[in-house]
């Protein structure tokens, strides 16, 4: 029935440019059933990938099922009505193909990369996995295992491994965002059938998804094979979003956190804009100023100079909601915490009073260009960069054009930006110190 | 029912949750969604090309040209034996790291600004650097590669920035299983005699001068030793001249050089434990050394070998550890040919519960696989995957720089990646066994397991396969085990008596009265901690802060009251009998005096030092544990059971920094950690009174 329909469909071909790069070509347009498409050809390799952006992540989770989305990701690994628990890898790999996904705090990503000629493999694997998933106990008890041994191995049992789940759930009060993506172990526990069955028709539902191909593709009989896995998966309900607006910190947020580390480290998570919002350019900016390359100003005063750090970074999440770029420093041994505070604290006061030279500006847009070059380089990269942009900032094709949104931003913008966000009201800062022996 | 297609179709948000439920059963039906779409025409696969020439000073240049993306890389690389670096290790990598903060031309601010304004990358290691860059600027980074290369500055005071920093990384690292697990397998695998087995340690750092590396650059940076591999955007003849523009010139240098001998191999296997208390997890290594050029005609068999073992998602170890059993998040095994010598290793981490489980698992898999052969079925998959694994790493251009510099260096034949795929075809389920029998090692195996040492002491104690168990400080220096092994003739009452003779305390010495003031923060709080004792069994603590007092609790007699911010609280009978030991001067002599159960239970590992574990039971509910120092006899830890509130809570205390007073030996750090407690309660000696004069008063309610 829905062949009929087929002029519904709305097309987009790109071909805006940026400067000195062949745009990314694509095609984009979205099923009746709400699915969003984009189509990229590379013919460079004989392989494609196939991956579907599901716009749920830890933040759609209820309170006390924290860790339930990626928890959820590892069991829509486990099978479906026609795929038999384990088969899911083992049909990817057995092609010569790879296959992951990731789950953050907006979004939900699964990826397949095959031999070009399996492609179909790849888009029948997904529709399985939106259409009918299923998912035995022996599944749930087992992924429920595992998640807690990645929980013990990426976070609890590395040194800073915890540093990122401390800082937000300090710098949000209401928002979900205070609570980790990997979650509350014993919250798993809790998890029921009702639960899975509740998350899997709000969230992984056609209108809720970006389906992004690229590579070694015929794109017209790419169409017509997403048309037969697609577009028969009936559309849900909108999903309902949680709305919550946090407030801003009521002044600087101070804590201590101890931990099996042998250097002190300092937090400072400042609250920022939502991706795309006005602000976030400029945030994104001051991140490559402070701390990208050795001749950043956090690296080359904390590091090079006053040799108080072993390491600086200045990291802005990527987050749809309001949220934080967060200053890391790792003492120097013999160096107190409180000294690199304040070390680091007067770059930023520098901001604050000075413009950023004519050299450093143009450093950090071609540094950004640079990263933009790179994120090309597979088209693995390419399909999520496009997905990303469609599912946050409903444009894809500023695969092409974002480097224009920088450019449009002005060394005033950026002082602003660090006046208005990057001062002690507005962060929380955290010490992370050694546990005592 | 056409009107309501049309409905549905545009406005699909008002389905409800019934109709939707029917469609998706509709849709579920659909008869091809049944069995996964058979395959189209597999594409050809086709290598991208290079070319390679020689400089008249033997510089060795490969070029991949790639219009895909306007960027370069670029990568140099020395290709000389490891060279052995003895107590220096770790001198070859702080000389790279030397080559960047400056050249003859351009200081290291100069040269980081220029750098970083291209938003370029440069980076060093030990057998070479890399760089990238946009197009435009190809070349000047090659220009600052060459001079990197060619004359660095080697300005002592950067040395000196370099040593300083180094030292806080290893010592940021030194708390990281997986680091540990990284340095101490080497040292294992290949004997700290091998170059390969050269870890850099806090000691050899210290120990590395400006001038072993400048003598390092000498002789190894040199054009006739060497490898650049350019890829990307740009023609095969504007690289040559720029080849020839940034390194003709460059003087080479005739040198003999020979490899390193083969490690001793195991002779049986052996079980590696590395401490970190309390770990949730086990960083597991089960590794060894072999011979396996990248020339043996096996090789490919036991690449295919490794991958069904633990190459893939879908490998046995992983499908057995992970998918049925949910002991870790991911197991990989890796078998990695060498000029050298080669090496077999798996790693994964594990629940500190099931390490046993993992350890035997790990062995029969090993076996399994020596002894039984695979299907041709689970052979295929293999294959498959790899032969994908190959497709797909031709979508980078560095990938055919990287086989051309393979087949150079270790002779690999011309046609050795054209006939890759042909030859993957033609493995048998008879080659993986023979690689099996000949590559796997369970009864040669070292296995090294940085965890909760004591745990899994313990748990792996009696395993048949294991037929040693070393345990080994964090850079793979052996531990003496005999001193965790527990002595006969000695009981739990001995080392009691031991500690109180070690702290001085004789007939001629006794201790009466007791002042202890102290100073600690709790969480930034400033705390004032004073203690009066009364012998035998009457003690009393305030602890206040800035002036205020937060916290007194007073034993006497059989009762335990506390106050806390004005409220009191009494306990009696069991809940008073549960703490009121801790009121002794002297614990240690009471309980020696006392009927209880003394039981010497355990040697464990505390900072790395081994200590008698003494468990008193009957004393109060619960057994309380003290830990003595095996060498110095002293107390190092006390962990037992308090109530806060209704709740029953463990807390531990830890004991350092032992200092005289009066003839007497006391701890003036105790560091107090507890389940109920927001953070560690850190107290540090500020005065300590023996036998003085205390007021009745102070006992007082």
């Amino acid at each position: 029935m829905n062949r009929i329909c087929i002029a519904a469909f709305f097309l987009i071909m790109s071909l805006t440019s940026i400067a000195q790069m062949k745009p990314i070509t694509f095609e984009e347009y979205t099923l009746d059933n709400g699915l969003d498409v984009i189509l990229h050809r590379d013919d460079s390799a004989p392989i494609a990938v196939v991956s579907v952006m599901y716009h749920v992540g830890s933040k759609d989770e209820d309170k006390d099922k924290s860790g339930f989305a990626h928890f959820f990701e590892h069991l829509l690994f486990e099978g479906s009505r026609n795929i038999g628990r384990g088969e899911f890898f083992n049909m990817v790999e057995k092609h010569g193909g790879a296959l992951n996904a990731n789950t953050w705090y907006d979004r939900t990503y699964y990826y397949v990369i095959l031999p070009s000629h399996r492609l179909n493999l790849g888009l029948w694997l997904e529709s399985e996995r939106m259409l009918h998933a299923k998912v035995d106990e022996k599944g749930v008890n087992t992924q429920r295992k595992v998640v807690s041994e990645e929980r013990s191995q990426m976070y609890d049992n590395r040194p800073y491994g915890t540093l990122l789940e401390e800082t937000m759930k300090r710098a949000f009060t209401v928002h979900p965002y205070k609570t980790s993506v990997i979650g509350n172990m014993d919250h798993l526990a809790n998890a029921d059938t009702t639960d899975y069955q509740r998350f899997y028709e709000t969230y992984y539902i056609p209108n809720n998804a970006v389906l992004s191909i690229a590579g070694n593709i015929d794109i017209e009989e790419t169409k017509s094979l997403v048309e037969q896995f697609f577009g028969t998966i009936p559309a849900g309900k909108t999903p309902v979003r949680n709305s919550v607006v946090e407030p801003p910190l009521a002044g600087e947020v101070r804590d201590t956190v101890y931990d099996n580390i042998q250097l002190p480290a300092v937090v400072h998570a400042y609250r920022t804009p939502a991706q795309g919002a006005d602000g976030y350019y400029a945030v994104m900016m001051l991140s490559k100023i402070l701390s990208e390359g050795e001749s950043s100003r956090l690296h080359r005063s904390l590091v090079d100079e006053q040799q108080l750090a072993v390491q600086v970074m200045n990291m802005p999440l990527p987050l749809e909601d309001p949220g934080v770029s967060l200053s890391v420093g790792i003492a120097n041994v013999g160096i107190d915490a409180r000294q690199l505070e304040e070390a680091m604290d007067q770059e930023i006061d520098k901001l604050h009073n000075e413009l950023i030279s004519e050299r450093e500006y143009q450093a950090v847009l071609n540094q950004i260009e640079n990263d933009m070059v790179n994120q090309l380089s597979s088209v693995a990269g390419i399909a999520e960069r496009l997905a990303n942009y469609k599912m946050y900032f409903g444009d894809a094709n500023l695969i092409n054009t974002e480097l224009e949104r920088y450019k449009s931003i002005s060394r005033e913008d950026i002082r602003k930006a660090a006046q208005q966000y990057f001062h002690r009201d507005n962060r929380v800062a955290l010490y992370f110190l050694p546990k005592p022996q | 029912m056409r009107l309501l297609l049309i409905l549905l179709v545009i406005t699909p948000v008002i389905f409800t949750n019934c109709s939707t439920k029917k469609m998706r059963q509709k849709a579920s039906n659909e008869a091809f969604r049944a069995n996964p779409p058979s395959a189209g025409t597999p594409p050809e696969i086709n290598l991208g090309k290079h070319s390679m020439f020689t400089l008249d000073n033997g510089l060795k240049v490969i070029v991949v040209e790639d219009k895909k993306l306007p960027r370069v890389s670029m990568q140099y690389l020395i290709d000389v034996p490891p060279v052995k670096q003895s107590e220096y290790a770790g001198y070859i990598d702080l000389t790279a790291e030397w080559l960047l903060k400056g050249t003859e031309k351009r200081s290291k601010t100069e040269l980081d600004d220029a750098i970083d304004f291209m938003g370029a990358k440069l980076s060093s290691r030990s057998d070479g650097l890399a760089a990238s860059c946009l197009t435009r600027y190809k070349e000047d980074v090659m220009g600052i590669m060459a001079e990197v290369i060619r004359s660095p500055k080697f300005d002592e005071a950067e040395f000196n920035k370099i040593k300083n920093r180094t030292q806080s990384a290893i010592m940021a690292s030194s708390s990281d299983p997986d680091f540990i697990a990284g340095n101490v397998s080497k040292v294992i695998r290949y004997g700290q005699s091998h170059p390969y087995g050269e870890i850099m340690t806090l000691h050899s750092l210290e120990r590395i001068n400006p001038m072993i590396c400048k003598g390092y650059h000498k002789n190894y940076y040199r054009p006739n030793v060497s490898y650049l591999a350019i890829v990307g955007d740009i023609t095969e003849s504007e690289a040559r001249a720029l080849v020839e523009q940034c390194f003709g010139d460059w003087e080479p240098l005739e040198r003999p050089l020979a490899g390193p001998k083969l490690p001793v191999f195991p002779d049986r296997t052996k079980l590696y434990l590395v401490d970190k208390a309390e770990a949730p997890q086990s960083v597991v290594r089960l590794t060894y050394p072999m011979e396996l050029k990248y020339t043996a005609n096996d090789r490919l068999a036991a690449m295919v070998m490794n991958t069904i073992l633990g190459g893939f998602f879908n490998s046995r170890l992983n499908l057995n550890l992970r998918e049925d059993k949910g002991y870790t998040y991911g197991v990989r095994s890796g078998i990695n040919a060498d000029q050298y010598v080669g090496y077999f290793s798996i790693s994964g981490s594990f629940g500190t519960d099931v390490s046993r489980l993992v350890v035997e698992e790990l062995l029969k898999e090993m076996n399994d696989l020596r002894l039984n052969k695979v299907s041709e079925e689970e052979l295929e998959r293999a294959r498959q995957y790899m032969m994908g694994t190959f497709a797909r790493s031709l979508e980078r251009p560095q990938t055919i720089a990287q086989f051309a510099l393979n087949q150079a260096r270790y002779g690999l034949g011309s046609d050795y990646y054209e006939s890759y795929l042909d030859r993957l075809a033609a493995i048998t389920v008879d080659d993986i066994q023979a690689a099996a029998i000949k590559y796997l090692r369970p009864q040669n195996a070292s296995i090294l397991m940085v965890g909760d040492a004591e745990r899994l002491k313990n748990d792996l104690k009696d395993l048949p396969e294991i037929n040693d168990i070393v345990f080994m400080d964090k850079e793979g220096n052996t531990l003496d085990q005999e001193k965790y092994i527990l002595p006969t003739g000695l009981d739990g009452r001995d080392v009691l008596a031991r500690y109180i003779e070690n702290i001085g305390v004789t007939d001629s010495v006794a201790l009466n009265t007791l002042l202890i003031e102290s100073e600690g923060t709790l969480t930034d709080i400033p705390l004032r901690s004073t203690s009066w004792f009364r012998h035998p069994q009457t003690m009393k603590q305030v602890i206040s802060s800035q002036g205020q007092t937060m916290q007194e609790l007073l034993y006497k007699e059989d009762k335990v009251i506390m106050t806390q911010m004005g409220q009191v609280q009494e306990l009696t009978g069991e809940a008073a009998t549960d703490q009121n030991w801790m009121a002794y001067i002297l614990p240690e002599q009471y309980i020696l005096g006392s009927g209880y159960e003394v039981k010497l239970k355990d040697v464990e590992q505390i900072n790395g030092k081994p200590h008698y574990l003494v468990e008193v039971s009957g004393m109060a509910s619960f057994p309380v544990k003290f830990y003595f120092d095996v060498e110095t006899g002293l107390k190092s830890r006390m962990s037992y059971i308090v109530a806060m509130g209704n709740q029953l809570s463990e807390q531990q205390t830890d004991y350092s920094n032992y200092r005289e007073v009066e003839g007497i030996k006391f701890p003036y750090r105790s560091a107090i950690t507890g389940q109920a407690m927001p953070a560690p309660l850190i107290l540090n000696v500020k005065r300590i009174l023996v036998n003085p004069q205390i007021d009745d008063e102070v006992f007082n309610q």
